[in-house]
């Protein structure tokens, strides 16, 4: 208990509550994020998951509601920043359901965009860059480093100079992962990473958020409707339903909740009124 | 043969110019998808600045040729590139988000009070300029006919070149290149990876006005008059270009440009100089029903 007190969660959420004219998204929701944890959220389509990654990332501003990062002994309250703040310097990197590659450059340019900052910090605004300056040289070597090291962990090595629309749908999601990676993230936030991968891809997307969790110290927070994905690999699971949290805790925990059977399988009538 | 030859040298040095100042409108449409109709005034400005620049040198004494033009090219272009960025901060930055026609009228507007501006600052007669390079090469001589490439023309056509291959170095390789072409596929997710959008689109207009600079002072030297409203024609002709070659395409832009110099000078050598800005506005309208999406254009596919 006292080690809780004096180590602060990674994401604190409290309160959030999100309301779009007479619809409330997301009611008076509150949970916490870890370092090194794989913090799922999950619920029945249109629960408000998206919406709470929505408000993390900066793209809705909440109604009501605190959300706390911390990071290297800096709070950042995430609901008072900008979408590009919140990259920056919170280090929230995030991924959609729908790919947003940017398909037209090449898989590794995608993974240098990623590192724009450094780089950019490093080329003067390109005109160390335009001139071949050795420390942007230097700057530019590491990134490619950086890229070279997650193009290898999600196999997509032989594949750094083709255009990233061209890879299939499986291999569009790994370097989507890898390319926040490259933003050097303290949290990852990950919509359906798995939605659309047959199983073999799945199990490898597992080994693959269970290494980033463990060797790079981040704390990932997921959207999944894969079960199989959430009970294998999270360390805790948190249940929406209709904006609303049910269930908060193990996979296990969470599995075998009354209230999130109901969720997902209805209630059953007759034992109600068998009551 | 010997005229031909002549009018292609002609089509060239004025498709350069044109191809410098389409670059600009390209680029804008590329990362924001309006058309920045101020542009053109902007390449005015550029012609108007290197102007000043060149009586400002050589009241100091400074004759010496390529140093004057040297200093002409860097004001005009530091100078240029100030406007370029004042005009998006002011016009079209808050209008970010707005819908899509509010900064195309604020577009317009800035177009008329630059005109305006100019013509208050700097009087709404015509500026002349003695040439200050002149001679050349002849080429082919034949029945009194000489084919000349003056030394002012191989300035223009060599210093367009340079500046393609060193733009399109910076696009392709750098990282500002890197993070235009990322906002162009996709602001906000550029932004969530720690792009500064803003910035990279300021940055954007100011490499396109100090194209426009250069473009404007290769005008003032080749043509040697000039005035506040310049930019409106030498604007729309190389919009044209650009959307000839394909908006929103690099390349397509250098193509439409030197295309857009070749008709006009070929159409002016062959058949009227009167109707000259009526061939190239015809292939405009020509383009625009039968390729819309420009030589080098990508058309727009949609994923179903």
């Amino acid at each position: 208990m006292t080690q809780r007190q004096t180590q602060k969660p990674l994401l604190n959420v409290e309160h959030l509550t999100m309301r779009f004219g007479g619809l409330t998204a997301i009611d008076d929701l509150s949970f916490q994020a870890e370092s090194r944890q794989i913090t799922a959220i999950i619920g029945p389509n249109g629960a408000g998951k998206t919406t709470v990654f929505n408000c993390i990332t900066g793209f809705y501003k909440p109604t009501v509601g605190m959300l706390t990062l911390h990071r290297q002994d800096n709070d950042y309250l995430l609901e008072r920043m900008e979408g590009f703040d919140i990259a920056r310097h919170a280090g929230v990197a995030r991924t959609f359901q729908n790919i947003r590659l940017f398909q037209r450059m090449s898989v590794l340019e995608n993974l240098l965009v990623a590192q724009h900052r450094t780089l950019m910090r490093a080329s003067k605004f390109s005109f160390a860059g335009l001139f071949g300056l050795p420390s942007f040289k230097a700057a530019e070597r590491e990134a490619v480093e950086l890229a070279r090291y997650w193009l290898e962990r999600v196999k997509l090595i032989n594949r750094a100079d083709d255009d990233a629309g061209d890879l299939p749908y499986g291999d569009q999601r790994r370097l989507e992962i890898a390319r926040a990676m490259c933003t050097r993230p303290a949290m990852l936030c990950l919509d359906e990473p798995a939605a659309g991968l047959n199983p073999r891809e799945s199990a490898e997307l597992n080994k693959l958020l269970l290494g980033i969790r463990d060797e790079h110290g981040i704390g990932v927070l997921l959207i999944e409707h894969d079960m199989s994905v959430v009970m294998e690999i999270s360390n805790h699971v948190i249940v929406l339903d209709y904006g609303r949290k049910i269930s908060d805790g193990t996979p296990d925990a969470v599995r075998n909740d009354p209230a999130v059977i109901r969720a997902y399988l209805g209630e059953d009538e007759d034992a109600e009124v068998a009551l | 043969m010997e005229y031909f030859a002549q009018q292609l040298i002609n089509g060239l040095t004025l498709g350069s110019i044109y191809g410098l100042i389409a670059i600009g409108y390209t680029m804008v449409y590329g990362i924001i998808g309006m058309i920045n109709f101020a542009h053109g005034e902007v390449f005015m400005i550029g012609a108007f600045v290197a102007l000043i620049a060149f009586l400002a040198v050589t009241a100091t004494g400074i004759a010496f040729v390529p140093l004057l033009l040297l200093i002409m090219l860097a004001t005009s272009m530091l100078f240029t590139a100030a406007y370029g960025w004042t005009v998006e901060r002011l016009a079209y930055r808050p209008l970010r988000g707005s819908f899509r026609l509010a900064p195309l009228i604020s577009a317009i507007g800035m177009s008329i009070f630059l005109q305006n501006y100019v013509q208050l600052l700097q009087g709404a007669r015509v500026k002349t300029l003695q040439p200050i390079i002149s001679g050349g090469v002849v080429l082919m001589e034949k029945d009194g006919f000489t084919v000349v490439l003056s030394y002012m023309q191989m300035l223009i056509v060599g210093l367009t070149l340079a500046l393609m291959v060193a733009f399109w170095f910076m696009i392709e390789r750098s990282s500002f290149g890197r993070s235009q072409r990322a906002c162009e596929q996709d602001r906000k997710m550029a932004g969530l990876l720690g792009v500064d959008v803003d910035r990279t689109i300021s940055l954007t207009f100011v490499t396109g006005a100090g194209l426009a600079a250069i473009a404007g002072m290769m005008f003032l030297l080749y043509y040697g008059v000039i005035d506040f409203f310049i930019g409106f024609l030498a604007g729309l002709k190389a919009f044209t270009a650009a959307v000839l070659g394909g908006i929103g395409s690099l390349p397509g832009a250098m193509l439409g440009g030197l295309l857009i110099g070749l008709i006009e000078a070929f159409w002016a050598g062959y058949f009227t100089t009167e109707y000259k800005d009526v061939a190239a506005f015809s292939i405009l309208v020509l383009v625009l029903i039968f390729r819309p999406t420009g030589l080098l254009g990508r058309p727009e596919v949609e994923k179903v």
